[in-house]
């Protein structure tokens, strides 16, 4: 057969030029079912050997419709449903959702004054829940690249801080614990005896989960110089959190954009500086979480300083709140991104319209221009390092 | 009557055939090995006695080996309780195994929503038998909290699958998991499960709040 | 720059986009013609005085039913009827859809809201997709629930539900479905389907 014969015979795909000797594109499916923890997630791949050429994911297989449920249910009890959107980090989605409720009630002349201690409670919650949320990644992440023993590392200082939540508020996951208002709850004193201990270990143990991945020869070797996301397509497709920082902007909604009490912290903000490899490589982004979980430490200790000894934990709210007619775009800093609620009130007991902007939708975006030209196994070092949670991308 | 002195372990081998031709009243003295003695009697517990199917069922609740189907929120908690602190493998189940080829139990932990259905039918179809379903946490029984205006949640995964243990909770403890993990373990078994309150209760209950 | 000085500052350049300024203590919004977002969009990235990097979020809205007051009520979610149909969902509506942007500038640190109206019969829009491609993804999002189409756009299908869904959920007279091809959304177990089939067959 002549090399003619033999390319018009392989050129199979539409928009190939026929060459020699071209091998086929194989479509590869890592369908909605796959051994990783990051969720239904499907991503099609088309890859010449081991080289992939596009990514597309594919979503939806976790759309739990809380849009449409917004619009029918009261603003309390939504709250139960921001919980099930970033699972990980369920407290920073309340927040969020609180925050975004109470600005447009004072946006809208209703007068609501949290007090300080709620203040600070919702802070030090928040920050244990970003801890426990980046421990997470950091836990899956040696997962995905085949390391098992960082998994059950993180796993155990996770059931530490879980312990602290069932204490405060009784459940391990779903916690439903912030209220439009401050929180539902009192930070009971063994707990706080409790959060105590905690960060006095956790430094340590940091520095342990830091000798085992972060500077592990093979860990650099599969992370450095993989995925490089340079700042303007960063910013371009609306990557925001570790993502953003990883790529050397320096740019935290905390210390930027301050809500709540977060303007009298001082904590540093964690950037990517290509200490490994390229800047903005997945490396970068791994390690600004590493960084983060230190700094929110310190935060927490800063609030237990400045928290008073006693006081109310909630503003006075009416039974049945009605929200004056408005609307309102609210973004807060959760462990992913900037997580944004985009309501709309028309005055009655139900939102007329609830939208949240998810982190790790805009995140997950980005993947399809980082994921060509890389290896498949490195797109799966890639995929970790955005970390992704699935109920939030498909709400 | 005393058996010859026995040579010792040697002894333990020797086949009763080897001795046809012997007087017959020999045979019934061969040498025993009293390890072997130790071992073989009925009353030591080491010779059990029982139906094959029994068996086969022992061997199955004790390894059920289940496929990582992780949806939702229900998934972190079945992560951990395949961690370190509420061990799963202790009761054999500790091995997900990726392909559902492979495995006997479908985990289904998170809501189902009807683009995944068709999909979740499929991988139970590809377990072999026998296979069973546990669903864990409110969506895969019911829906859950995505009951009334879900229209893209299936409301319940055992309008796809047959379901063999339903495990409460929003998302359930991992104890709570391990306990219908027990519950399918006592189906296996063919035995009822436990359905009355277990007596160690009754030691932290002393009185009875008003 | 304030909003209301983004707001001077676009009705100069562009009298005929800019329809209106709605003024709130806390997050004003600058009311835009749909038409003619594509133009507005760019001036707002390659302005020097503005230089919008980062778009946010696009979020669509169906105003239909709104009511200020919030007595007559936006419309009641309808529920789920038998045999697969729902049942009376009520008349179809006819007020608008909406549009909605939030844009962010990390050169000087200040944002915007853009909100535009759009004939619920007439549902499209100019895609902002080539000015900033986060807007691909957060487009296909509004054309899966709201049915907007978005002219220019790459790649214009569903995102979360199945490409061969019916109607547009997020709509304010949307029916609920109760069943997706043959997968039942509700109703009664797998077991107890087929107990009564069997029971049915043999009878």
């Amino acid at each position: 057969m002549t090399d003619l014969q033999l390319s018009e015979r392989t050129a199979t795909m539409p928009g190939d030029q026929a060459r020699p000797l071209k091998s086929d594109l194989l479509h590869i499916n890592m369908g909605p079912q796959h051994p990783s923890t990051h969720g239904v997630l499907r991503l099609f791949i088309t890859t010449d050997g081991e080289i992939v050429h596009t990514v597309t994911p594919y979503l939806g297989y976790l759309h739990r419709c809380a849009e449409k449920i917004a619009e029918g249910t009261t603003w309390h009890q939504y709250i139960v449903y921001t919980d099930r959107m970033d699972y990980l980090a369920a407290m920073n989605c309340n927040w969020g959702y609180c925050e975004a409720v109470e600005q447009l009630m004072r946006a809208t002349g209703t007068e609501v004054e949290i007090p300080e201690y709620a203040q600070c409670v919702r802070v030090i919650i928040a920050e244990l829940n970003r801890i426990a949320s980046h421990l997470i990644a950091f836990g899956t992440y040696g997962l995905d690249l085949g390391a098992m023993t960082p998994f059950f590392y993180a796993l155990r200082e996770r059931e530490a801080i879980l312990n602290i939540f069932e204490k405060v508020c009784g459940a391990r996951l779903m916690y439903s614990y912030y209220d439009i208002g401050g929180v539902k709850w009192d930070i009971p004193p063994d707990a706080m005896e409790e959060i105590k201990l905690f960060l006095k270990i956790f430094p340590k143990k940091l520095v342990e989960y830091n000798a085992l991945l972060t500077e592990n020869k093979i860990f650099v070797e599969r992370l450095a110089n993989v995925g490089v996301l340079d700042r303007e397509t960063a910013i371009a497709y609306g990557c925001t959190g570790p993502v953003l920082r990883g790529s050397g902007v320096d740019w935290d909604l905390r210390r930027d954009e301050p809500w709540g009490i977060y303007d009298r912290f001082d904590f540093e903000v964690a950037i990517g500086r290509g200490q490994m490899g390229t800047l903005g490589d997945n490396w970068d982004r791994y390690y600004v979480r590493m960084l983060e979980m230190e700094q929110s430490v310190k935060i927490i200790e800063q609030a237990i300083a400045m928290m008073p000894a006693e006081g109310e934990i909630m503003a006075k709210m009416p039974r049945t709140l009605k929200v004056a007619p408005g609307e309102i775009f609210v973004r807060t800093e959760a462990p992913k991104g900037e997580m944004g609620f985009h309501i709309i009130s028309d005055g009655g007991a139900e939102a007329f319209r609830c939208k949240t902007r998810s982190p790790a939708f805009h995140n997950l975006h980005v993947l399809e221009k980082l994921g060509e030209g890389q290896m498949i196994s490195d797109l799966c070092a890639t995929i970790g390092s955005l970390d992704l949670v699935l109920g939030e991308i498909d709400r | 009557m005393t058996p010859p002195e026995s040579p010792g372990r040697e002894a333990a081998f020797n086949v009763v055939g080897d001795h046809i031709g012997d007087d017959r009243e020999q045979l019934l003295h061969f040498p025993i090995d009293e390890d072997l003695a130790e071992i073989a009697n009925p009353t030591s517990g080491n010779i059990v006695l029982g139906r094959v199917e029994d068996f086969f069922r022992w061997c199955q609740l004790s390894s059920i080996w289940p496929v990582t189907f992780g949806l939702a929120c229900c998934a972190i908690e079945m992560m951990s309780a395949a961690g370190t602190r509420y061990d799963m493998d202790r009761f054999g189940a500790g091995a997900m195994r990726g392909t559902p080829r492979q495995s006997d139990l479908m985990i289904v932990s998170g809501t189902v929503t009807a683009k995944m259905a068709t999909r979740l039918k499929r991988l139970y179809d590809q377990m072999p038998e026998p296979k069973w379903v546990i669903a864990m946490g409110s969506c895969a029984i019911g829906g859950g909290p995505y009951f009334k205006y879900g229209y893209h949640v299936v409301k319940g995964v055992d309008l796809m699958v047959p379901v063999d243990v339903y495990v409460p909770g929003c998302p359930p403890r991992p104890e709570v998991l391990l306990d219908g993990l027990m519950r399918l373990q006592d189906k296996i078994r063919g035995k009822k499960g436990r359905l009355v309150k277990p007596k160690w209760v009754d030691q932290y209950i002393t009185t009875i709040p008003e | 720059m304030t909003s209301v000085e983004i707001y001077e500052h676009l009705r100069e350049r562009m009298p005929d986009a800019v329809v209106g300024y709605e003024a709130n203590s806390a997050q004003p919004a600058i009311l835009i013609d749909a038409e003619e977002v594509f133009e507005l969009a760019l001036l707002l990235r390659d302005s020097e005085k503005l230089s919008f990097d980062r778009l946010l979020v696009i979020s669509g809205v169906d105003w239909e039913g709104y009511d200020e007051k919030g007595k007559g009520k936006h419309r009641k979610i309808a529920q789920y009827g038998e045999d697969g149909k729902p049942n009376d969902p009520g008349p179809e509506g006819t007020g608008d859809l909406g549009l909605y942007w939030y844009l962010h500038s990390m050169k000087y640190r200040h944002s915007i809201a853009l909100k535009a109206r759009i004939a619920r019969d007439k549902a499209s829009a100019p895609s902002l997709a080539t000015i900033w491609p986060t807007a691909a993804w957060a487009e296909r999002e509004i054309f899966d629930f709201y049915g907007i189409e978005f002219s220019g756009h790459p790649d214009l299908r569903r995102m979360f539900l199945p490409e061969d869904w019916e109607g547009y959920p997020l709509r304010k007279d949307y029916p609920m479905p109760a069943r997706y091809h043959d997968v039942p959304l509700e109703g009664l177990p797998l077991a107890v389907r087929e107990n009564q089939q069997s029971q049915e067959e043999g009878a």
